[in-house]
Order: C-alpha cells, then sequence, then structure tokens
C-alpha cells in the first residue's frame, strides 16, 4: 500500500495481505487492480478513448468503453502554455482509482536504438550546454583552460526509470535482442502538465503517462490468437499518422520500428476521397463494402508498407531465426479487409484484425460500452487498452 | 507465455498523487494539532482541578486546626455525659433493685399463730460470688458480677410446742397476701425449692416447766432483686 506522506514523498508499506512483488504470477501483473486507460488526443472529435480495466483473480475484465470529452485545453507546446494547468474529470463510469495516459503529442518520439548510441547523444547534449556561448562584439581572447571544459559525464539509463536530458524526459525497456532498447519520450513540460491534469483527491489520478505508440505494444497480449500462436507474431500499428511495426517473440519484444516514408490512416482517407472523388462522409463506407474497388487508391500507401514488413520478415527469419505465420493489423477501424487481401498477394500471410476487446471478460454494465461497438470500431481503443494493461502488468 | 513488462512510464513515483480525497499530508498535521490541542486542554483540566484540589485542601486544614480546641472540648463533654449517662443508669439499676420488706413484716405479725416464739427473721447475706474466669480460673479475675440479679431468701426460726402452728404459719405464708414478696416453688430442684424447711425437731434443751418445744428453721425465697433500667 503507498502512502503520500507530502506531496513529493510516497512511502511504500506492505501489508501482511498483500502479495510480495516476486511472488505474483507474470500474468496478473503487480501493479494497480483497477485503471482507466485514457488517449490524450485533442485532434479526435469524437473525444478520447477510454477502457477501463479491472484485475479479478487474476484475470483482466472490461468495465467500460467509450469516449470521455476531452479537457479544455490542448497540449502545451511550450513551458509557457504549460502554466495554464486545465483540470480533467472523467464521467463517473471511468472513476477508476488511478489512470493511465496515452499522449499522442507532436513532440513524442519512440526509436529502438542502443543504451551506447544513447550515451553518445546525452554526452553530446552535455557538451553543448556545458560549451561557452559565443558574445557578440569584440573577439577577447580568453584563457585556454576555460575553453576545455570537460562535460559531465552521462551514465547509462536505468530501465524503466524515467530520465530527463536536455529538456526532454525518456524512458527506456530492454528488447529480446541485446544489445537494443526501446526509447519513447515526451518534452518535460508536456509530462509535467500531463501529471497534473487529473487533479489530486479526484478519481483518478494519473499513475502513468506513456506516449501512444508505446501503448500500442501492451494491448495485444490477451488477444487469443496472439495467445495461440504462443506470443511469437508481427503487428503493425496503424495509427492516425504514422505505422509502426512490432515483433514479438514468445510474448517478449524483438523488434520495433516506425516504418519508413508512411503515414496513417489519415492519409489513407486522403488518398480514397481523391482517387474516387467521393466526399469524407462516403470513405467509410466504401472501404467496408464491396461495392467499389478502392484498392487502387490503397496501393501507393499499402504496397510500400508491406515492401518494409516484408524486410523485417526477412530480418526476423535471417537475423533470430524466427518465422512468422501470425501477421495482425490492429489500429485500422476500416479497410482491413483490403489491407490483408494485399498482403496475402505480397508477403503470403493474411493481416488477422481482433477486436480489441476479444480475449478480456466483458463487462457486468451493459451501459458502459457503446452499443453499436463492432470490431473495427473497437480498434480506436487499442492504445487506452494498453496503456491500462500496461500499467496494470508493471509497477 | 510469459507477459513481459512493457510498461513505459514516465512519470515518476513523486509526482503521483493520491484519488483519495482524505489526503495524509493535510489530515496528519491536522489531527496532530487536534491531538495535541486536546492533550494540553486535558492538561488544563487536570492542572485546573489539582489546583481547586489544592486550595480545597488547604482551607479544610485551616479549619481542621481551627475546631481541633472546640473539638476535643466537645470529646471531652462527650465522655463526661457518658460517665454521667453510666452513673445514672446505676443508680437506676440500683433504684430498681431496691426491695422493702416492712409489708413482710407487717402482714407475718398478723398471721402468726398463737403457741409460735419467733427467734430469728432474717435476710441472709449472699454467699461471695464467684468472679474466677469460667474459661481459665488462672486467667486475672472478672471485674464485677455478671448478672443482673441477686436472690434474696427469707429465713424464719423458732420454737413452738406441737407442729400444727407451724404448719398453720406456713399455709397463711403462701397465701395471697404475701406474694408480692415471697415464692412459693414447691415442684423444682431442692436447692431452689420454696419453702424449704431446714430442720423440724425437738429442741435439746427443756424448758423451766419442763417440757420440750419443736425448733423449726423454714427458709422462703423472695422475688429477685433486679439491678436494672
Amino acid at each position: 500500500m503507498k502512502l503520500q506522506l507530502t506531496k513529493d514523498k510516497t512511502i511504500d508499506v506492505k501489508m501482511p495481505w498483500e502479495k510480495p512483488a516476486g511472488g505474483a504470477s507474470s500474468h496478473a501483473g503487480t501493479g494497480p487492480a483497477d485503471v482507466v486507460g485514457v488517449v490524450f488526443d485533442a485532434s479526435d472529435a469524437r473525444g478520447c478513448p477510454a477502457v477501463r480495466l479491472q484485475r479479478r483473480k487474476g484475470e483482466y475484465h472490461l468495465v467500460a468503453a467509450g469516449f470521455v470529452p476531452a479537457p479544455a485545453a490542448a497540449l502545451p507546446a511550450s513551458w509557457d502554455e504549460s502554466r495554464q494547468q486545465p483540470e480533467w474529470t472523467l464521467p463517473v463510469a471511468y472513476q477508476a482509482p488511478q489512470a493511465a495516459l496515452a499522449v499522442v503529442s507532436p513532440d513524442m518520439f519512440i526509436r529502438q536504438t542502443t543504451p551506447d548510441a544513447l550515451l553518445a547523444e546525452g554526452n553530446a547534449a552535455e557538451a553543448e550546454k556545458s560549451a561557452p556561448k559565443k558574445k557578440l562584439g569584440v573577439r577577447r581572447e580568453q584563457p585556454a583552460e576555460k575553453e576545455k571544459v570537460a562535460a559531465p559525464k552521462v551514465e547509462a539509463p536505468v530501465p524503466f526509470v524515467p530520465v530527463s536530458q536536455a529538456g526532454t524526459r525518456f524512458v527506456t525497456a530492454p528488447l529480446a535482442e541485446d544489445p537494443f532498447i526501446l526509447q519513447t519520450g515526451l518534452p518535460e513540460y508536456q509530462v509535467l502538465w500531463l501529471s497534473r491534469l487529473l487533479p489530486e483527491g479526484k478519481r483518478p489520478t494519473a499513475c502513468s503517462v506513456q506516449t501512444a505508440p508505446s501503448a500500442l505494444l501492451a494491448a495485444l497480449h490477451e488477444q487469443p490468437e496472439f495467445v495461440k500462436a504462443g506470443g511469437t507474431a508481427m503487428a503493425v500499428f496503424v495509427t492516425r499518422a504514422t505505422i509502426y511495426f512490432a515483433a514479438y517473440r514468445k510474448g517478449e519484444l524483438i523488434l520495433f520500428r516506425e516504418c519508413p516514408g508512411a503515414a496513417g490512416s489519415d492519409v489513407m482517407r486522403e488518398l480514397v476521397k481523391s482517387g474516387l472523388g467521393v466526399g469524407d462522409d462516403l470513405v467509410d463506407s466504401i472501404l467496408e463494402d464491396t461495392l467499389i474497388d478502392p484498392r487502387p487508391a490503397l496501393e501507393p500507401l499499402v504496397r510500400p508498407v508491406l515492401q518494409q514488413l516484408q524486410i523485417s520478415l526477412d530480418y526476423l527469419s535471417q537475423r533470430h531465426e524466427v518465422h512468422v505465420d501470425h501477421v495482425f493489423l490492429m489500429g485500422l477501424g476500416v479497410g482491413a479487409g483490403y489491407w490483408s487481401q494485399f498482403a496475402l498477394e505480397t508477403i503470403g500471410v493474411p493481416f488477422i484484425s481482433p477486436d480489441v476487446f476479444e480475449g478480456l471478460g466483458k463487462p457486468t454494465k451493459a451501459d458502459a460500452l457503446p452499443a453499436d461497438l463492432t470490431p473495427v470500431q473497437s480498434q480506436a481503443f487499442l492504445a487506452a487498452l494498453g496503456a491500462a494493461r500496461a500499467a496494470m502488468e508493471g509497477a | 507465455m510469459k507477459a513481459p513488462n512493457l510498461h513505459l512510464n514516465l512519470l515518476r513515483e513523486n509526482e503521483k498523487v493520491s484519488s483519495s480525497p482524505v489526503r495524509l499530508r493535510v489530515m496528519l498535521p491536522i489531527l496532530t494539532l487536534l491531538l495535541c490541542v486536546g492533550c494540553a486542554l486535558w492538561w488544563a483540566m487536570l492542572f485546573t482541578q489539582l489546583l481547586l484540589l489544592r486550595a480545597k485542601v488547604s482551607s479544610a486544614s485551616a479549619d481542621l486546626d481551627g475546631k481541633k480546641a472546640a473539638h476535643s472540648a466537645i470529646l471531652a463533654e462527650m465522655a463526661k455525659a457518658r460517665d454521667q449517662q453510666a452513673e445514672l443508669d446505676q443508680l437506676l439499676a440500683y433504684k430498681n433493685g431496691r426491695r422493702t420488706y416492712g409489708g413482710l413484716l407487717a402482714q407475718l405479725a398478723d398471721v402468726l399463730p398463737m403457741r409460735v416464739q419467733l427467734t430469728s427473721l432474717s435476710i441472709p447475706e449472699q454467699a461471695p460470688m464467684d468472679l474466677r474466669n469460667p474459661l481459665n480460673p488462672r486467667l486475672p479475675a472478672l471485674l464485677g458480677p455478671t448478672g443482673t440479679t441477686e436472690r434474696v431468701t427469707f429465713r424464719l426460726k423458732g420454737r413452738t410446742a406441737k407442729s400444727a402452728p407451724v404448719t398453720t404459719l406456713m399455709e397463711s405464708l403462701e397465701g395471697s397476701a404475701f406474694k408480692d414478696w415471697l415464692v412459693i416453688d414447691k415442684a423444682g430442684p431442692t436447692a431452689l425449692q420454696s419453702p424449704r424447711v431446714h430442720s423440724f425437731k425437738q429442741e435439746a434443751t427443756a424448758a423451766p416447766d419442763a417440757k420440750r418445744l419443736l425448733a423449726f428453721d423454714v427458709e422462703y425465697r423472695c422475688q429477685d432483686r433486679r439491678f436494672e433500667k
């Protein structure tokens, strides 16, 4: 049990009825048992996708899912803007004790890198910060010893511990392939702004701030197809602006990369609109129905993605001797069927696009889920589900 | 399949806040302050009570000192009153224990038959009481009589020529005229019987006319003297 003594000091008290962290099963997780995952994406007109999960007897149960109204202010773009701090209150069904925020920010980053590269970057940043600044005006001779100010040595980041460096806060996680690590981060002021967004003393308060792409990674673990494949699969996560590839071996992340040169589902919709000359309201029906074939419009987007996917699959089979038979296409609302046809033609493996909430215990309250929620529409909640799932999995 | 930790949390531990409306960092100082105020009030009440008690004790002791002389005088007066009451009780007991026998003697003169000569009329002194401790005679003697009653007897001695006049006299004494003084009890134990004939025999010495007379000695038990209030 965590006791907050002061605003800055929290102590962890182990109660007799609490299981030790090492004793809990890996499936049950060691984090909080009731979490609402919310995607903070101010650009979505429907609101922010939110998913409330509860862990009951070691199993994850879906309690509520839907769109909640976005907060009054947008994500700050500078330190000055971050001083205006709104308060965000979620609807009653989503008022779990803890919240995991998955943030979509133009300033976020996520990449696969190595500790050495990180160290080099950190040292370079410190050296630049500690270097004497050039002054305008008459150039004077400076003592030589002042020129050679040694930059402080940057230490390698500890996995899962947030690091603040050069105005950015990032966190790393080791991949199953040594020495690669996954690094993701946000500007410092955005993290601080988000940490204060859900007010203290009201449900929920933020226990986790994640970038939306990193939140996607944990969303796949309860999928029956994924479990059936033994956790060895490739996932293509399609977001509105970007496409990410992630490869798992026995459930562990082995590869993560952003598809180079490819845009997300928003560009796909633009392509359909411009290619077929239809309005915005007809795009969904064209991508879902078979009356009009949108493949010529989709091809310029999908083909390069599939080529990059093929490269990743080849890398896995040659480097790790991992032969992937299951490729999941996640996050794509409409048009997954056409993507799957392209995949079958190009790489010989169809895409699997399951219901996001498959494998979870269903909610007891019928009104907590949208009545007309289809597997296609459930894709919008992927990042929210992943954020909640990741927060519940690890402390 | 092992579920790995993919929680890339950018939030630090010290930035997490509690969702509970009860905040320890607010409640703890308030509760501590209330506890301190409560303790201070309790201590103040105890201190006030102590002061009041001390004041009461000092005033009571001063009052007691002032009344000590009067109290000892009262105690002396009470002791004196007790002594006088005891004397009064004793006198009253003696008064109640007083018996008069003038009436008995006057009545006796009326019933005394002819040919009876009384040689002695006495109320004998009682034998000294046994004042030894009944439980252990070796212990010091008791300070006084244990009872409040005293047995009294009336003894008649005389002469007569024959027995008939004596019988007549005894019958007369058993009459109702003497019931205020004499107790008639012929059925009780020998030592307590009344009248009790000690002797009734022919006198050894003859009279001048050479006639032998009969001497009698009879004892009657009288009403007990009761030294009671």
